[in-house]
């Protein structure tokens, strides 16, 4: 929906990120978090990023859902060179081809379930029965048919996080990515929406970059990566030992 | 300990949140401000009033009057009497230099001695011998004022001429704003500038109680012996209407003000819920947290009423010249402009800032102390507490109302009932605003649902964030329908004087001296005068009249000695029920008529009696006949008939002429005719069509409530730097929410419309709401405190314009108040706002 001239085919690229560099100023003094980091990530891949708390994996996920400029290097998100997108051409590609799902699921307050999953669908001016349509099938994905009508804060954690991962989807974006998606909930809950998350971005073709500290989320995953020294590795999550080793 | 631990975080909480504290600060500021400045203004009016009192009186501690003036060869006889008594001679009268009113007082300077009432004047400086025929004493700041030095001359002019003086001294004084637009001259000088004949207007005596009783008894009947205080006091009473209104209208200020302040440290409050719920948990007292806001309450309004004290010492100087212009319209003439200052006046203005930040604290403060560490956390449980909460609130709020409609209604003539009507109406419906803002937003809501999604949100978050909008449409609502209701009060008050002045004035043309002060009639016609208008052609009927003081039992009155134009109630309006019968007797009988705001003020009505003290007959009893309505006043006014007059009295003066022109005459060129007429005659003399008078007299109403005005938007800064700081933190706490929704695609101009369409709504809503607040505001003032303060009757009257002007306020400073947060909220970086907590 509403992908025109974004191709999924896997062998195209979906992220280039090519000497990235990203710094933060602390005390007038430039703290640089991202050293000259390379990225590619092709269409229908999906990546897990690993790493120590303050590595630079949220930031690296912001720059590439063009939340944060881009400081230094040169990243392609979906054929967009970021540097040269002004801030509509940057939100247009956010609304049209880009699902964020966040740690602390970010759901609006003071709209009920139907409406925050639909959001992007009237964001991008689709019609109400036709977003309806695309609602339902969605909610029942997620298990959560009977409750279009809640607000957030009546849900459980879990819950949100389930309409937060329809509400990234629903317009079937190129591109899913998702910050510590399971980080707020007990493992049980987190392997559910694990499952669903993988479930639906595979079905709809869509890449996805996740940040994530469990080598369990990140072992689902077609690559996993280690954000170290503000640059990216290549890691095979399996051998370490434990689910939580960041 | 823990003390000081909860300072720290409070403290850093506006460290973080500098324009949060900024706006309390500056909200404090102005409320403060306004009702300091009132403060300021009135006790500087009544000082300046007690000055020149002193100048004027000096130690005198009895004065003699007559019921028109006292015949000087009783002066004389007096002397020769009882030469051992300190007596002296007093003439007064306003007068003209350049266009400044000024008081002239003649004296005699050999008796004047014990008076010290130019004992402070250099001896040296002055030119006593010119004092005799053309000198007159400035005080040293007028003089300095006018650019005079000794010996120079200069123009003083009266109702009748306009004469050369020259400056024979100054008066000098230990405080320089005494004396201040006041003229001394020789008594008989004065006596002919002012035209007044072998009459002085007054004999100041220094008397113990013995001599006070024996020359009591030895008085002629024409002739009354009053302890000087009383005339002070009678004057203080005149303006005490005035600034208990004006003292009204800035406690209004306050009490919208006190509501932002609630208003916002109720924001600071909910905003740090969450906080105090964490601090509840490690453990904190919740009398500590109690106090600990109280504390940030008493610190933000010390600093906030400082200034703010400062501030109304600031505006004070800008007021003393509008009321002191009022006070010279309508009551007398003051000259005295200077502030006066004083510990206690800035003591109280610290006070009541205090005293109404902590008031307007503590509910908000309570609410913190009962936070439930478990509750605070869930943004629900405190939408849901408080929408639960609201019935209850609306539920006192009518109660609350319907007790303050009681009172207002009440036939208690109490100015301080009246205002405590006010206060709990608008207390009450303050209570009831918010549910019906909820009622309202959930109909809006289910109205726009389907429809775009930035509407649908911008309607919906009102309902979902009912514990912060609700509050601001509230504080909102009060304040602008605090504006809503004084303009519908100067709209019925201004209409009623225009209807009035349109009922009253049926003559084509009116005739009178040329007067010095605006609302006065000074002097009185020559008989050339009375005679050519008599004689002229084009004039079919004449009314006359002639203008004066008259003392009654109940104090001292301006008074009309009217001749009606053919015995008939053309131009008179009498309210009272009887009105036919009222005229009868006041033409036939001898029954005089009274203005509505002495009825009101003194509890009298037709058929009552009224002691006058008369020339001829001394005291004499006179039925009242009718009521008069009547907005010269607001002391009061007699209206007796001519023929009644010169049985009592002996002028046979004029001071004004009516002229009804006949049907076939051109009412303008017959005007001017007559103007050109006069002109030839050795009287100057002022001819004024009907609209003219109209037009100067709302002038001098619109001069009137020019202080009014000033408040009222004073009052309007307030309401918008409470709104704004409610907005603002409204808009700032809901900062993440606002970026989740940039990051899913909503654009800068989106974010903005959302929360423009947003503020507008509440505007748009509060506008409404205030409405109605403000009719009930405008009907207490109206018919309540302007009526138990001035002593007028009027119709209410909302203006065309009120209504449309109070919406567009309304939204405007909404929107406006919407737009710093939306834009700053649209530029800020949605990473950031989504990372931090």
């Amino acid at each position: 929906m509403n992908n025109t001239g974004v191709n999924k085919s896997s062998n195209t690229i979906a992220i280039a990120v090519s000497g990235l560099s990203h710094a933060y100023n602390r005390h007038t003094q430039p703290r640089p978090i991202i050293k000259h980091l390379d990225l590619t990530v092709k269409c229908q891949e999906s990546v897990a990023v690993v790493g120590r708390s303050g590595s630079g994996k949220s930031t690296l996920l912001n720059i590439i859902g063009a939340l944060e400029p881009v400081q230094s290097g040169d990243v392609s998100v979906l054929g967009n060179t970021l540097t040269g997108l002004n801030d509509s051409e940057r939100t247009a590609l956010r609304r049209h081809h880009i699902g964020y799902i966040y740690q602390s699921f970010n759901l609006i307050p003071t709209l009920n379930v139907a409406d925050n999953i639909t959001l992007p669908l009237a964001l991008i001016g689709v019609k109400t029965s036709q977003r309806t349509a695309a609602l339902l099938p969605l909610l029942d994905a997620i298990g959560l048919s009977g409750r279009s009508e809640d607000y957030p804060d009546v849900l459980s954690g879990g819950e949100q996080q389930r309409v937060a991962i329809a509400r990234a989807l629903i317009h079937q974006p190129a591109l899913v990515l998702a910050d510590e998606p399971t980080g707020n909930l007990d493992a049980q809950s987190g392997r559910v929406i694990l499952g669903l998350l993988n479930e639906l971005v595979t079905n709809q073709g869509s890449s996805l970059v996740i940040v994530t500290h469990s080598l369990e989320v990140a072992s689902q995953a077609n690559r996993t990566l280690i954000m170290r020294g503000g640059q990216l590795d290549e890691v095979d999550p399996s051998p370490v030992n434990g689910s939580f080793a960041w | 300990m823990v003390a000081g631990y909860l300072l720290k975080s409070s403290f850093t909480f506006y460290r973080q949140h500098p324009l949060q504290l900024l706006l309390s600060v500056l909200g404090i500021v102005l409320g403060v401000g306004i009702v300091t400045a009132v403060l300021i203004t009135n006790s500087s009016s009544k000082r300046a009033f007690a000055l020149s009192s002193e100048a004027l009186y000096g130690k005198s501690t009895h004065q003699i009057v007559g019921a028109q003036g006292v015949d000087q060869r009783f002066y004389v006889n007096l002397r020769q009497q009882h030469s051992h008594l300190r007596i002296s001679p007093v003439i007064e009268g306003p007068v003209l230099i350049g266009d400044e009113v000024m008081s002239l007082i003649g004296i005699d300077p050999f008796a004047e001695v014990p008076f010290a009432r130019l004992t402070t004047n250099t001896p040296s400086e002055t030119n006593w011998d010119s004092l005799d025929f053309s000198g007159l004493l400035l005080s040293e700041l007028t003089a300095e004022r006018l650019n005079l030095s000794v010996n120079d001359t200069f123009s003083v002019r009266t109702a009748n001429q306009q004469r050369q003086a020259t400056l024979a001294g100054v008066l000098r004084s230990d405080n320089p704003a005494a004396r201040q637009g006041l003229l001394v001259g020789d008594i008989a000088m004065v006596q002919s500038l002012l035209q007044r004949g072998d009459k002085l207007d007054r004999i100041d005596l220094i008397l113990s109680d013995t001599e006070a009783r024996e020359l009591q008894d030895s008085l002629p009947s024409n002739l009354k012996l009053n302890p000087a205080a009383s005339r002070h006091q009678t004057m203080l009473a005149m303006t005490r209407g005035f600034q208990i209104n004006l003292t009204a209208m800035s406690l209004l200020s306050l009490l919208v003000g006190a509501f932002l302040i609630h208003n916002t440290m109720s924001f600071t409050v909910l905003q740090r819920r969450e906080l105090f719920a964490v601090k509840r948990t490690i453990g904190i007292q919740s009398r500590s947290l109690l106090a600990s806001i109280l504390g940030e309450a008493v610190l933000i309004s010390l600093v906030g009423s400082t200034i703010g004290v400062l501030l109304g010492w600031l505006l004070a100087q800008q007021l003393i010249k509008l009321t002191t212009q009022t006070i010279n319209d309508l009551y007398f003439v003051l000259h005295v402009q200077q502030v006066w200052f004083t510990p206690t006046l800035f003591f109280s203005g610290l006070l009541l800032g205090i005293g109404c930040s902590l008031i307007a604290a503590t509910l908000s403060a309570m609410d913190a102390a009962k936070t439930n560490p478990v509750q605070a956390h869930q943004r629900s449980a405190t939408e849901e507490q408080t929408r639960k909460l609201l019935p209850v609130l609306a539920s006192t709020g009518v109660v609350v109302l319907l007790f303050g409609v009681a009172l207002a209604t009440s036939t208690s003539q109490s100015l301080l009932l009246g205002f405590v009507a006010l206060m709990l109406i608008i207390v009450g419906y303050g209570l009831l605003l918010p549910l019906i803002s909820l009622r309202a937003s959930r109909f809006l809501k289910r109205a726009f649902s389907g429809s775009s999604p930035i509407l649908s949100m911008a309607t919906g978050s009102i309902e979902r964030n009912i514990s912060r909008t609700g509050l601001a449409i509230a504080a909102l609502t009060i304040a602008v329908s605090s504006t809503f209701g004084v303009d519908v009060m100067i709209g019925s008050f201004r209409q009623s004087v225009d209807q009035w002045l349109g009922n009253t004035l049926q003559s084509d043309a009116y005739i009178s001296v040329p007067t010095t002060v605006s609302t006065r009639t000074d002097g009185t016609l020559h008989p050339s005068v009375i005679a050519a208008i008599t004689n002229n052609d084009n004039v079919a009927s004449i009314s006359s009249g002639l203008k004066l003081k008259v003392r009654t039992a109940l104090g001292e009155f301006d008074t009309l000695a009217l001749v009606p134009h053919q015995n008939q109630p053309i131009g008179i309006n009498i309210i009272s029920d009887n009105s036919a019968s009222a005229w009868q007797a006041f033409i036939q009988d001898n029954a005089i008529l009274i203005s509505e705001p002495l009825a009101t003020k003194y509890n009298l009505a037709a058929g009552d009696t009224l002691s006058i003290f008369t020339e001829i007959h001394g005291d004499a009893n006179f039925k009242i006949s009718g009521v008069l309505r009547d907005y010269a006043s607001s002391h009061g006014q007699l209206t007796i008939h001519r023929n009644t007059f010169n049985q009592y009295w002996h002028s046979r003066s004029v001071s004004t002429l009516g002229m009804l022109y006949k049907d076939e005459v051109d009412a303008g060129q017959a005007t001017e005719e007559l103007r050109t007429q006069l002109l030839n005659l050795k009287q100057p003399v002022s001819i004024q069509a009907n609209s003219e008078i109209h037009k100067n007299s709302l002038a001098i109403f619109d001069r009137t409530f020019e202080v009014t005005r000033v408040l009222r938007w004073l009052t309007v800064g307030v309401a918008f730097v409470g709104i704004f700081s409610a907005l603002l933190a409204l808009n700032l706490e809901r900062a993440r929410e606002f970026a989740v929704l940039r990051a899913t695609g909503i654009s800068r101009l989106q974010l903005l419309m959302l929360i423009s369409l947003q503020t507008l709504w509440m505007g748009l809503l509060a506008g409404v709401l205030a409405i109605p607040l403000g009719w009930a505001m405008a009907e207490i003032l109206i018919h309540v405190i302007n009526q138990r303060s001035f002593g007028w009757s009027m119709q209410s009257f909302i203006p065309n314009h009120s209504i449309r002007s109070t919406l567009i306020l309304s939204c405007s400073a909404a929107l406006l108040a919407g737009l710093y947060p939306a834009w700053k909220l649209s530029k800020s970086k949605i990473a950031r706002q989504l990372r931090d907590e």
